[in-house]
Formats: C-alpha cells, sequence, structure tokens
C-alpha cells in the first residue's frame, strides 16, 4: 500500500475526483436525450390491450409524478437527488432503482470477472506458445483459431455451443438463477458457459497482440545475454521476456473492457441471465427513464474505475512510466 | 511485416497509363500481403454477389418454396435442384435469404462506419484546428461516448427510434465517430502546425477552405483505415442486434434476424443456425485480413487501433 500523500496516491486521487465531472456530463446529455424522445411512463403504462384508462387518468398520472413540470424542474429534482445519492423511484418496476438494480450488477459484474479470467487463462499460454514456436504448424493452427475466434460473432458462438452440448452431452446449462455468494458452485455452472463465450473472443485479440509483441521482444539484445548467461528456457520466456510483452497487452485491456460489457450484454440475453443488458433493454423501451439514467451511470462509473485500475497496473508493471 | 514497394513502380510512371499503374499497384499488394488480396477478393465476390441477388438468387427471399425446415443437400433438395441449403423455418430457400439478407448486413455494415468515420473526421480536424474551448467540449463529449460499451449506446437508440434500417446505421455510427475523432485529432494536431496550413492562412484561406481543401486530404488514408477495421465489427453489431430483435425486422431479412428463430428450431435442424453464422465469419474474415493488410500499405503505426 503506496502512503499518503505518495505520487501514486496523488493519481489516483486525481483519478477519482476526474470521474465526478464525466458522470455529472453523461447524466445531463443523457437526461435531456431521453426527453426528446416519443412517449412516456404514463402512456406506456396505461396502454395495451385490457386497459381502460381514459385521457384523463393518463393526464393525472403525469401529473402526479411530475411529468408535466417544466423540464428544467424535472432535471434540478433529478440532480438534487443524485447528489444526495439516490438514483430515483422507477414507476415501472415500482421500487427504488438501487433496489431494482443491485440484484442485476452483480449478476453482470461476476460475468465481467469470469469472462476476464477465461480470457486471459486462454490468451496468454496461447500467444506465448504461439511466439516461441513461430511458423510451426502449432502457431498456424493457433492463428488460423484465433483470426477466426476475432471473425466469429458471439452470440453466433453460443448458439453452436448450446447446440453441441445438447447434442453430444445432452446436458443444458441450468436455467435457474442463484446468487453467487449464496450458492457459489451452482451459480459458476450457470455462468461458466457465457463467460467462456464471451471470453473467447477476447482471447482471440489478446493472444495475437501477446505474439506479435512477444516476437518484437524475443529478438532483444537481453534475451540473447539471458540465454547466453545460462539461464533455463522457461525462465527467459517468461520472467524476461512476458514482463516486457505484456506492457502493450495490457494497454489493449482498457479497451477490452468496452467489448466484454458488450459481450455480456449480448451473451445475458441469449442465457436469459438477468443481468443489466437485460434490464437497459426493457427500461428503455417502457420510458423507464429514471431505471436507464441508473444503468447507464452505474456502467460508466464501471468502466471508468476499471480503466483507472488497469493504468495503475501498468505503471506497477512499467516502472518506467511516471505517473503525472 | 513486408512492405509494398510503390518506388519501382513510380520510376517509369510517366511512359505507363494510368490503368497499367493500378494493374502494378494491385499486383504489388497482391504479392507483398497474399492474405490480404485472398481477403479483398473474397469480399469483392461476396458484394457482386448480393449486389447482383435480384439475378443470381434463385428465389425471392420471402417466398415460401418448399416444407419447412428441409435439411441442405437432402434428397428432396437435390431433386428441386436449386435448395442446396435446405429451408429454413417458413419453407424459404436459405441461399435466396442468405444473398438478400447479405444485402442488408452489408449495407448497414458500410455505411456505419462510412457515415460515423466521415463526421469523426471533420469534428476530429475542427476539434484540433480550432483548439480552446471547441476542442475541449467535444473531448468531454468523445469520452463520455466512449466510456459506455457500444452496444448499450446502439440498443438505447434503436429501441427508442425504431427498427428501421436508417436509425440502426445511425445507431451504430455514433460509436464509430467518436472513436476516430480521438484517432483523427491527435493525427490533425500535428498536420495543424505544418507549414503549408500557416501558408494558407497567411495567403488569407478561410477556415472551412483550411479544413476541406488541406487538413481533411491529409487525414484522409487515417480514416480510410478506420473505415476499412471497423466493418467488421459493425456487421458483427448489426447482426447482435438484429439477432435480440432490436435491429432490422422480419420481412427484411439480415443475417442477424436469420438467427433470431434459429435458437427455437436449432435442435432438429441445425443448419438454419449455421449458414447465416457461417456467412458473417467468412465476410468478417476477409474483412478483416484485406483491413490488416490495407492498414500495413497506407498506415503502419495504426497497428494498434481496434
Amino acid at each position: 500500500m503506496p502512503e499518503v500523500g505518495s505520487p501514486v496516491w496523488k493519481y489516483t486521487l486525481r483519478r477519482l475526483v476526474l470521474i465526478i465531472p464525466t458522470l455529472f456530463l453523461l447524466g445531463t446529455i443523457l437526461f435531456f436525450m431521453l426527453r426528446v424522445l416519443p412517449g412516456d411512463q404514463a402512456l406506456f403504462i396505461t396502454s395495451g390491450e385490457e386497459s381502460v384508462a381514459s385521457i384523463e387518468d393518463i393526464e393525472a398520472l403525469r401529473e402526479a409524478w411530475g411529468l408535466n413540470d417544466p423540464l428544467y424542474v424535472q432535471y434540478w429534482r433529478w440532480l438534487s437527488d443524485i447528489l444526495r445519492g439516490d438514483l430515483g423511484y422507477s414507476r415501472y418496476a415500482d421500487r427504488p432503482v438501487w433496489d431494482a438494480l443491485s440484484s442485476k450488477i452483480e449478476v453482470t459484474a461476476t460475468l465481467a470477472f469470469l469472462s476476464v479470467v477465461v480470457a486471459l487463462a486462454w490468451s496468454l499460454p496461447l500467444g506465448i506458445i504461439s511466439a516461441i514456436w513461430r511458423g510451426s504448424w502449432v502457431d498456424q493452427t493457433i492463428r488460423v483459431v484465433t483470426a477466426a475466434g476475432i471473425a466469429m460473432p458471439n452470440f453466433w458462438v453460443a448458439i453452436l455451443m448450446l447446440l453441441f452440448l445438447v447434442k453430444f452431452f445432452n446436458w443444458i446449462p441450468p436455467v435457474q438463477h442463484v446468487s453467487v455468494f449464496e450458492e457459489p458452485f451452482t451459480a459458476l455452472k450457470r455462468l461458466i458457459l457465457p463467460a467462456a463465450v464471451i471470453g473467447f473472443r477476447s482471447a482471440s485479440t489478446i493472444s495475437r497482440m501477446t505474439r506479435s509483441t512477444m516476437l518484437e521482444v524475443i529478438g532483444d539484445d537481453y534475451i540473447r545475454t539471458a540465454r547466453a548467461k545460462g539461464l533455463g528456457p522457461w525462465v527467459v520466456t517468461l520472467r524476461h521476456a512476458l514482463a516486457n510483452a505484456i506492457i502493450p497487452v495490457l494497454t489493449m485491456a482498457g479497451l477490452l473492457v468496452a467489448a466484454l460489457m458488450d459481450g455480456a450484454v449480448i451473451i445475458e440475453r441469449i442465457f436469459t441471465l438477468p443481468g443489466l443488458g437485460q434490464q437497459i433493454v426493457d427500461a428503455t423501451s417502457a420510458r423507464d427513464f429514471v431505471m436507464v439514467q441508473g444503468i447507464v451511470l452505474i456502467l460508466a462509473l464501471f468502466m471508468m474505475l476499471w480503466i483507472l485500475i488497469i493504468d495503475l497496473l501498468y505503471a506497477w508493471i512499467d516502472p518506467r512510466i511516471r505517473y503525472e | 511485416m513486408q512492405q509494398a514497394t510503390p518506388d519501382a513502380a513510380m520510376q517509369d510512371t510517366v511512359s505507363i497509363t494510368k490503368t497499367a499503374r493500378i494493374r502494378s499497384g494491385l499486383l504489388d499488394f497482391g504479392r507483398s500481403h497474399p492474405t490480404g488480396a485472398t481477403g479483398g477478393i473474397v469480399l469483392i465476390t461476396i458484394i457482386l454477389l448480393v449486389l447482383l441477388a435480384d439475378f443470381v438468387s434463385p428465389f425471392r427471399s420471402d417466398r415460401t418454396v418448399a416444407r419447412q425446415l428441409l435439411p441442405p443437400m437432402s434428397e428432396a433438395t437435390i431433386e428441386e435442384g436449386t435448395l442446396w441449403l435446405g429451408t429454413d423455418e417458413l419453407g424459404r430457400d436459405l441461399v435466396s435469404r442468405l444473398l438478400y439478407g447479405g444485402r442488408v448486413s452489408m449495407f448497414v455494415g458500410i455505411m456505419a462506419p462510412l457515415i460515423g468515420v466521415a463526421f469523426g473526421t471533420v469534428l476530429g480536424i475542427a476539434s484540433a484546428y480550432f483548439g480552446k474551448l471547441f476542442d475541449l467540449l467535444v473531448q468531454r463529449l468523445v469520452d463520455t461516448v466512449l466510456i459506455l460499451p457500444g452496444i448499450v449506446v446502439a440498443m438505447t437508440i434503436t429501441v427508442a427510434f425504431g427498427f428501421t434500417v436508417p436509425v440502426v446505421i445511425m445507431a451504430l455510427a455514433v460509436s464509430y465517430s467518436a472513436s476516430s475523432v480521438r484517432v483523427v485529432r491527435s493525427r490533425a494536431l500535428t498536420l495543424s502546425n505544418m507549414q503549408y496550413v500557416e501558408a494558407a492562412r497567411a495567403i488569407g484561406s478561410s477556415d472551412a477552405r483550411i479544413i476541406f481543401r488541406h487538413l481533411v486530404p491529409n487525414s484522409l488514408p487515417v480514416s480510410m483505415v478506420l473505415v476499412a477495421v471497423s466493418v467488421g465489427a459493425a456487421i458483427t453489431a448489426e447482426a447482435a442486434l438484429s439477432f435480440l430483435g432490436i435491429g432490422i425486422q422480419p420481412p427484411i431479412p439480415s443475417w442477424g434476424n436469420m438467427l433470431t428463430r434459429a435458437q427455437q428450431s436449432f435442435h432438429f435442424a441445425p443448419h438454419i443456425a449455421i449458414a447465416p453464422g457461417m456467412a458473417i465469419t467468412l465476410v468478417v474474415l476477409a474483412i478483416n485480413l484485406f483491413g490488416d493488410s490495407l492498414r500495413d500499405v497506407l498506415d503502419p503505426r495504426l497497428r494498434n487501433v481496434r
């Protein structure tokens, strides 16, 4: 743990403070963009086949929920709620946004975390092997597989995997959702397949990156020196080559978060996981703006924290990088 | 990576005609980047096929022509002589569906990055050129868009504004314009300090003239590469949206929405799940191979841009 007042500490603090204006701007833009959309919550809730609501009823709902107030009044109400740490009350779900979201955040976050683990477990060995045995049939196979892995849409891979498992093993992943904190094993059994699908795609990108950065490093003088002084091939590869080759790979990891989240949102729907991706589509079509804003702010916060962690990690691995 | 050698081709440009120069340029590209050239050829073939779908396709994409869910290459299909890939859940010919669906998917996949990057290029250059408050505002805006997963941005837009082709294109274009603003701006920062920009300003050129006559043409290689490397992702993104039912809607076929029904019937008719996915994979692979080589030729420094 770095001591208070050190450059790392100051840097982290400044980055954390900078998150606030970005979230504020995002929230504000989103607030006004959503209000431009046709239709509102009162209309959505009262519409439907057996609805008996009259125009007066809808108007009364709007009045009661403050939807008829001028935009700046609504904006001010939202802003003062947010500043008090209150994400608002979803009329559609009929509960506070935070209550509705907390279990979904857990699903999406667990899924994202598992996919990172899968992606790294796949990609680093593949990339290293590919670089060491460059030009061999192993390398060729890995390159073809990873090139295909980038080209295959992940939802399609998910469909094929399900097909494969049902056809040959007669196995369907469990559909009942449980929390990771209550029944970790059952939850993992349910989450591992979607995580593998999401991770596979990112793994392809990372292993190709690892291969090319490893190849750049392997030709360097210091690797030859390490070999010349009699170090074993594993020590040279892992301790000397990989330590330097991994740095550009980590930069990519920041971008990969976005890819992982993209994947999580789509794959959640195929495996009917009750996560944020499912929720944001439902909320947008229900014109549940408070909910949409809540989800977007949480996703943005999550992404920014992740990028910060990667930047810190990056500087920890490469001491040449200074905090400025 | 081996570089194309334009020098050799350039030496006797005076004597040879333009077509001959293009031909030798293409040959050079093929020789130095065989995978890229293969990707390019595959891509051009597929584009021609989907463009000429009216002539090549055995049936129309929305006609029931045979029994439902006929497997590919079955006796029944061979008797018919045309239904090579079998039929889908409504008895429509899969080959025809792939051709017409490909037309939509590829149109969206090419237009979204094209529009997005074009807008992003102008905004990025303007941001670098004007600097100050404008630059600051644009940068904050770009950061804000990029902090969100692209699919979430696209989803919100299509769910809100409707599931039509133009809306899907715009929804996807937003992310590409934001990421291209960043890349183009950093390049344009160097460009706008060049002497020719100063010279143009000295002889009284307007800002618009400097931007569109000097800075935009000089940033074009970067933008072209950005488009080329984004098309594959855009095709996949469109497929994902349409697959989830929040992109392009039936009866308009797209590779994505052809897979929507596949999830229900794939246990007994896997071919309707496999064919559209293969089509997407083939096209995206071809584009990526071509795009990577194009990047090497046009701008090797962009290697890490997704």
